[in-house]
């Protein structure tokens, strides 16, 4: 299980499954999710389910990477400010 | 009239040797004959002529996103809202988005998905190219609403 110094330092070199491996405790810290998100959207799966459903994460996700949608929680898939977000930064990287 | 195999199916494969999970995809209400049409064709030895194949009941489909059990609706498993703020476009956009990861996280599992199309009377294998090539997706769309899943779990007949 990687230790939240291991999973910080993934996150600065830009490693893209930052929080991949670790533990449960560490993808529920809002603040560490939010970094590895802001660096690589995707790693929104890892994020615990409440963490998926925290609009200021998803958000930081999706303006990383659209296809983060994937992973969102389905509370906010109704959410039009989310899904817009989505699709503008799809059409980003398009 | 009875249910045509488009494409061949194979072998499915037996759960406790890591095959045997298939999710069948009605674009309306389960039919059981559709599935009976599968398990023959694909549990059937051809040499001998017996099958051999028991279904878990109930049989539970999990991969790392969703869990489905026997027969729900698709839209309990597949969310997606027409949202009034977006345009048709987008709201378009954004369903195709969702049916297709949910295909891909189905197949990337190692699911066997069988599409049963109720009015053409036909069945198929479902495939990555058929995923993305986006006939299948509007199709499902199309029927989101009535649209039935049916998961099983098959395994030898004498190790259920």
């Amino acid at each position: 299980m990687l230790t939240k110094e291991e999973v910080l330092k993934r996150i600065k070199e830009g490693s893209g499954d930052a929080l991949k491996g670790a533990s449960v405790f560490l993808r529920a810290n809002k603040n560490l999710v939010l970094a590895a998100v802001r660096v690589n959207g995707l790693e929104l799966r890892y994020a615990k389910a409440n963490l998926q459903s925290d609009k200021q994460v998803v958000m930081a996700a999706l303006e990383n990477d659209g296809e983060a949608l994937e992973y969102i929680a389905d509370v906010l898939k109704d959410d039009p400010e989310v899904l817009l977000a989505a699709l503008s930064s799809m059409d980003r990287k398009a | 009239m009875s249910f045509k195999i488009k494409g061949g199916i194979g072998s499915l494969g037996y759960n406790r040797e890591g095959g045997g999970r298939v999710l069948y995809i009605f674009n309306g209400k389960f039919d059981f004959a559709a599935t009976d049409v599968v398990v023959s064709h694909s549990y059937t030895d051809k040499h001998e002529g017996e099958i051999d194949f028991a279904e878990y009941d109930p049989s539970k489909i999990s991969t790392d996103r969703f869990e489905i059990e026997d027969e729900v609706p698709l839209s309990s498993i597949l969310v997606i809202h027409n949202v009034s703020e977006l345009s048709d476009e987008e709201n378009k956009r954004i369903a195709i988005f969702f049916t297709k990861k949910f295909l891909l996280n189905l197949l990337e599992d190692g699911v066997a998905v069988i599409f049963v199309d109720l009015e053409e009377q036909t069945i198929f294998v479902v495939g990555e190219d058929e995923v993305n090539n986006g006939d299948l997706v509007d199709a499902l769309l199309k029927h989101y609403s009535d649209a039935t899943l049916f998961a099983r779990e098959y395994d030898h007949i004498y190790d259920y």
